[in-house]
Parts: C-alpha cells; sequence; structure tokens
C-alpha cells in the first residue's frame, strides 16, 4: 500500500516532520497561496511547491514549530516528550494525532488512536455528561454497540456519581477532565496521545490516571505524552525525547534525558537571571562602592565550565568573578555569600579568610578568582552576593558590592530531607540484643 | 494487526472520492454515527437551556408568517396570480412556503463562515472528519425547514385553502436545495477561516439575495431585459418551484428541474472537493 511500509513491532512512525509556520502580511496572500495550493494538490516537495516556498519566504520568513523530526514509537512502548514552552512538544503531538498537517515529512501510524489534546475538547456544556460521553467515544471511533457495552465502565472511572446525567457547565474543572480521561483510556485505542493531561484534576485523580496509565502499558497500548515536568517522564516511561525549538535533542533512557532538560532548564534560567541583572544595574539599587575595582563577569558554573543554575544536592559548582581594577591596589579581597529565599546567610567566605597570597594588581589589569565547591544545601533557590573590599569584611573599604547577582537554585534529590544544609549523613539499622539493651 | 490501519498522514484525498457522487455517499455512510450525533448536537444544542426549547422552531416561523401576512397580505395586497385568480389566504401560504424555502438556504449561507471558527476546538484538538459539520448545519436548518413546512399544511388544511395533489413534488425540490446548500456551506466554512471578511459579507449579501429571488414576487413580473439576469440564480427557480406544487397545485417544470439538479450537482461537488482539499490547512488558520 504504502512504499515504506510499517515494520510490524511499530506503531508510530515520525519521518522528517517539519511545521513551519508561515508569517503572513496579509490575508490576500494567505487567499492566494490557498487557492494555488488548491488548484493543484501540490505536493510541498515537488517543483512548483518549492517555487511557492520560495515566494513565500520572500514575503517573510517562516517559524520553524519542528524541523526535522523523526523517530518510533514500538508497541507497546511509552515515550515521554518533554522540552521548554514553545518547543514544539504540541505541535508534534498534533500532527501524529492528525488535527495538524507538517509542512514536510509524514507519520505513519498503526490502530486506533486516543488523543487527548485537550482534555475536555469537544464536549457540549449544554449535554450531560452521559451525552457528552457517548459524542465523545464516537468521535474515538467506537460503535453504537460498543460505546453501550463500555458506557458503564467509562462512568465508573469517571467518578463523578449522579453529575453523569447533568448538562456539563455544572461540573467542576477537574470532573471534566476526569470524564474525558476517562472516555479516552476506555476506549482501548492502540495508542494513546496525553498533551499534559495529568497536570490538571486533583492528586487523587492523579494518582489514580497514572497507575491506570502502567496498567494500559502492560496491556500493550503504545503511549505518547508530553509534559515538562521532568518526574513523572522518569516515573512512567520507558523512554524520552528531548526537543528543543523543533529539533529532536535527544532521544534516550528517560533518566539521561530529564537530566539534559534540567540542565537547559538551569542555562535558560541564567540567561532571565543575566537580563534581570541587567535591570537591577540600570536601577542601581543594590549595587554599592567606590568602584576602585569593579565586577565585570559573575558567572555561576558546572564542574565542566558551562554556566548553570539548577544543581543536584551535592553538586560541584564554580563561581567565577573577574574584577576590573580602576586603580591599583594592594591586596583586593573578594568574597561571595548565598543566602536563601528568606534572606538567612547560609554560607559566604572570601580570598581573605582563605588567606591567599596578597597580590598587587595594577590598573586595568584583570583578576580572576574561582570559588570551588559542593553545593550541599537543600532543594529551593538561592542568591548570591559578590563583594570585593579591603581587608577581612567590606565594612573596612567597599570596592564594589553587588547584592543577589545571580540566583540559582538546587533540585531536589533522591533521598529527600529538610532543611538548607545537606550534610552528608551515613546510616544503619540494626535491632538491639536483649543484652545491649540492658 | 493488518494493514487496514495503518494511516498516513498527510495523504490528500483523491479526486475520486471527491468527484463520484456514490463515494462521496459512502464516505458519509461510514460516517453515519458521527454525523448523526454532530447533527444531534446541532439540533438540540441550539436551544438547550432555554426555557421552551424546541417549541421556538416553531415560535419563530410562526411569527414571520403573522408579519408577512399582514404586511404584504392586508397592507400592500401583492399577488402571485393575476388579478382575481389568487385568494389572500393563497397569497400568504405561498409567500410563507417560499420564505421557508429561502431561509433554510439563508440559515446555511450565514452560518456556513462561521462554522469552523465555531469549532475551534474540533479543528485544532480533536480528530474529526471536519466535513461532518456541514452536514450538522445543513441538517439542522432542514429540521427547521420540516417543521415550518408541517406549519404550513396544518394552516393549509385549517384555514381551508388545502394542499394541492402536486404537494409531494416538493420533496423532489428539496434535492437540489439539500446539495446547494451542502456545497456553499462547504465553500464558505472552507473560504471563511482564510477570508475572514467574508463573514461580514454573508449577512448583507442574504438580504439581498432575499429580494432578488422571487420570493414576494412572481419570476413572470420581473422586466423582460432583467430576466435573464435573474434566471442566473438557482434560489429563485427553487422558490417559485415549490410555491407552485406546494400551493399553487401547478405541475413541477421537468426542465427547470433538470437544470436546477445539473446546477447544484456542481456546486456540491465544487464546494465538497475545496472544503476537502484545503481542511489540511485549517488548523493553522483558527
Amino acid at each position: 500500500m504504502s512504499p515504506n511500509p510499517l515494520p510490524d513491532d511499530v506503531v508510530i512512525r515520525v519521518e522528517t516532520v517539519s511545521k513551519r509556520y508561515m508569517m503572513w502580511d496579509s490575508t490576500l496572500h494567505v487567499a492566494r497561496y490557498a487557492a494555488a495550493c488548491c488548484a493543484c494538490g501540490i505536493a510541498p516537495d515537488g517543483a512548483v511547491g518549492t517555487r511557492l516556498a520560495r515566494w513565500r519566504q520572500s514575503l517573510r520568513p517562516d517559524f520553524h514549530a519542528l524541523d526535522g523530526v523523526s523517530f518510533d514509537v514500538g508497541r507497546g512502548q511509552c515515550v515521554g516528550v518533554i522540552g521548554v514552552n514553545g518547543a514544539g512538544k504540541s505541535t508534534l503531538l498534533q500532527i501524529i494525532a492528525g488535527t495538524l498537517t507538517p509542512t514536510r515529512g509524514r507519520v505513519l501510524t498503526r490502530g486506533r488512536i486516543a488523543a487527548l489534546l485537550e482534555l475536555g475538547a469537544g464536549f457540549h456544556p449544554e449535554f450531560t455528561g452521559r451525552e457528552n460521553a457517548v459524542l465523545n467515544a464516537t468521535i474515538l471511533g467506537l460503535s453504537k454497540d460498543e460505546i453501550a457495552e463500555r458506557l458503564p465502565a467509562i462512568e465508573a472511572f469517571a467518578e463523578i456519581g449522579e453529575f453523569m446525567d447533568r448538562p456539563l457547565k455544572t461540573y467542576s474543572s477537574g470532573m471534566a477532565v476526569r470524564l474525558a480521561f476517562s472516555v479516552a483510556t476506555q476506549v482501548r485505542p492502540d495508542i494513546l496521545i496525553v498533551d499534559e493531561a495529568l497536570s490538571v484534576g486533583d492528586a487523587y485523580f492523579q494518582h489514580k490516571s497514572t497507575r491506570h496509565m502502567r496498567e494500559l502499558r502492560e496491556r500493550g497500548v503504545s503511549m505518547l505524552f508530553v509534559s515538562h515536568m521532568g518526574e513523572i517522564v522518569k516515573n512512567l516511561c520507558d523512554r524520552a525525547l528531548l526537543l528543543h525549538r523543533g529539533r529532536l535533542l535527544t532521544d534516550g533512557p528517560p533518566g539521561i534525558v530529564v537530566d539534559r532538560y534540567h540542565g537547559m532548564l538551569a542555562q535558560k534560567e541564567a540567561d532571565d537571571s543575566e537580563r534581570a541583572l541587567a535591570e537591577v544595574k540600570g536601577r542601581g539599587l543594590v549595587r554599592s562602592g567606590t568602584r576602585q575595582a569593579e565586577f565585570g563577569e559573575v558567572e555561576l558554573l558546572d564542574a565542566s565550565g558551562r554556566p548553570r543554575r539548577a544543581f543536584n544536592v551535592g553538586e560541584t559548582a564554580v563561581l567565577r568573578c573577574v574584577l576590573r581594577m580602576r586603580e591599583s591596589l594592594a591586596n583586593p579581597t573578594v568574597g561571595f555569600i548565598i543566602r536563601d529565599r528568606l534572606g538567612n546567610n547560609i554560607f559566604g567566605t572570601n580570598t581573605f579568610l582563605h588567606e591567599l597570597p596578597p597580590v598587587h594588581p595594577a590598573a586595568g589589569e584583570r583578576l580572576e578568582v574561582r570559588f570551588e565547591m559542593p553545593l550541599n544545601l537543600g532543594a529551593g533557590h538561592y542568591a548570591v552576593s559578590v563583594s570585593a573590599h579591603a581587608g577581612a569584611t567590606h565594612y573596612e573599604g567597599n570596592y564594589d558590592w553587588i547584592d543577589q547577582i545571580l540566583v540559582f537554585r538546587v533540585l531536589k534529590g533522591p533521598h529527600r530531607f529538610v532543611g538548607t544544609s545537606a550534610l552528608p549523613v551515613t546510616l544503619s539499622r540494626r535491632s538491639l540484643t536483649p543484652s545491649e539493651a540492658a | 494487526m493488518n494493514d487496514a490501519t495503518l494511516r498516513v498522514h498527510p495523504r490528500p484525498v483523491p479526486w475520486r472520492d471527491l468527484l463520484l457522487p456514490w463515494r462521496v455517499l459512502a464516505h458519509f455512510y461510514a460516517h453515519r454515527q458521527l454525523a448523526w450525533q454532530f447533527v444531534r448536537r446541532e439540533v438540540l444544542g441550539r436551544y438547550r437551556g432555554s426555557a421552551l426549547g424546541l417549541l421556538w422552531s416553531f415560535i419563530t416561523p410562526l411569527l414571520m408568517l403573522s408579519i408577512y401576512a399582514v404586511v404584504f397580505g392586508m397592507l400592500f395586497e401583492t399577488r402571485y396570480e393575476p388579478a382575481g385568480a389568487e385568494s389572500g389566504m393563497q397569497y400568504v401560504l405561498a409567500l410563507f412556503c417560499s420564505l421557508n424555502l429561502f431561509h433554510f438556504f439563508g440559515e446555511a449561507l450565514n452560518r456556513a463562515p462561521r462554522l469552523m471558527l465555531d469549532h475551534p476546538n474540533f479543528v485544532s484538538r480533536v480528530v474529526v472528519p471536519l466535513e461532518v459539520f456541514g452536514i450538522a448545519a445543513v441538517s439542522a436548518a432542514s429540521v427547521h425547514l420540516m417543521i415550518s413546512m408541517s406549519l404550513l399544511v396544518a394552516a393549509a388544511l385549517a384555514t381551508g385553502v388545502g394542499i394541492p395533489p402536486t404537494a409531494p413534488y416538493l420533496l423532489l425540490l428539496l434535492l437540489p436545495l439539500l446539495m446547494l446548500s451542502l456545497g456553499i456551506t462547504w465553500l464558505l466554512s472552507s473560504a471563511g477561516l482564510f477570508v475572514r471578511d467574508i463573514q461580514a459579507l454573508t449577512q448583507p449579501l442574504t438580504t439581498v439575495l432575499m429580494f432578488v429571488s422571487a420570493v414576494f414576487y412572481p419570476l413572470s413580473r420581473v422586466p423582460e431585459y432583467l430576466q435573464g439576469w435573474f434566471l442566473l440564480n438557482p434560489i429563485a427557480l427553487l422558490v417559485e418551484q415549490s410555491r407552485r406544487v406546494m400551493v399553487q397545485g401547478h405541475a413541477l417544470d421537468w426542465p427547470t428541474w433538470g437544470l436546477l439538479m445539473a446546477v447544484s450537482l456542481v456546486v456540491f461537488h465544487l464546494g465538497y472537493s475545496f472544503f476537502m482539499r484545503t481542511k489540511h490547512l485549517f488548523a493553522d488558520r483558527i
């Protein structure tokens, strides 16, 4: 039938899928393009299609929501798609589900797809839960008899009681979500596509639906779902895809992919805090000192030297400061302090306290200081302030002080604990013998 | 699992599925359950939550009938037939029949450009053959047409005017009317997404169309030099024919019917093809 039929154990094949959004200047251009497309029934890769594409580009450059994404999903696999907002996750799911048409490439699927791109999409507020469930099940391809047979199971799973026969407009949002999820999973699809669905609903339902998804997976249902919560992906999936700016960055075990995602988040936060710093500098509110010496760059890096703003508990971080000398100064001290979000001092030190050999930098010289430390801190947000001064503390002669120059985050580790310090605990446990107890 | 469940996306609809009437019918037969659900939703959804519910489908045409009866039947004293050949009641019933038919088309025309925009979730979030919305919209209009036509029959019997034996010809006339309305609905519901201005255009267009569609006067009253132009409008022919068979007791004019069938078949396939060939772009335009 198709030149490249799907192998038996593959249920979804995404072949170099790209989605370009054309940025139109006016409706007239759209109309001309639509008319041209309709008239010729053009393949986008054909000669005419290419010429049309060039003509479009000349109007306004396109926005690439997806760029050459390819992967296979095997039968019974659960694949998580993660990425920051605007990475193209939802676009990808819409294309696989079939509501959106890729600009290039194609998607092959096998079996019945149930797509929950938006929970409760297609519900009519004036109709009862039962009527809406029947309509939704019909859309998902169930016959009349099949619906009659499965309606009790749908009702039971949704747990909305007598609301089943009340208009949907009387539902709380949680109830509508439960009904939608219930329909989508009880139609027993071959492929279940879920977009951020688990982030809604109360904790009980989240737990229940997570469990249910696990059961579906065991029954051989292939799943593809989007989340920006790494934890759920790690928990549920046996494979993860990381999308960034429309490209597939990583495809692999969820643990590795989610870690890379967190790293990316940190990078993004770094950019954000740099922007915030620029604003702070503009206001000049939290910077003080004589400016005989000035901080140039202040960066927080990971062990491999890449800027990071999120770290795992105990991970090594490097605070790198570059001090630009306006004047020649005798042994300037460079220090920092980490504060928690309540402003409590967590840790601080400086070059004076560490008794580094004295230096006498000349005017115009740039002095780099690196503080390398394991971040044995509890999960949460922390702010770093830096200072350059004479002597032991900045009270003696303050050259430059920047408050909260950057903010970083410590992520929850595998072992939960409370507090802001992560002490390296060693645990042991045994039952005491009666003689010891005495 | 066999290859029958294999789906390739995107795959353009082949022309034979668009241009062979039986293939189109087979397509909708395959989706009959879904189409029925959406017809139900469209018909019942409109009045759900209102106190009188479906009763509104009776009240509105009844109100219209009385207004037109007073203004045209009694104040203007217009008639379709030559003087003396038609009673006032007959004129009012014939007018009601013409209006019903026109409103059916007008409803489709006005609804069409908003059809997709009114269901954004179905366009971009739910996988559903969007062409059933056209069917649903026209079916909803058909329900209203049936209700008003039964009102017409009731009124004809109650006033003693009676229903002529030629009335069943109306069913034959409904065929081109349905195809015409469906074709226009599909055409405009797609075009309305790409050119939003169409929405603003259909309202005045409906009014203009009402006055040139021989609703209030017979086509024979149109001056000779304009008649050619008036006959270009299939709705005028439909309105006139329906009034003639339903109230005035004239037999169906077969050549006219043949012409109407031909025109509506072309419009039907044109609209359907345009819709099916552009619908992959809808989600980007919603």
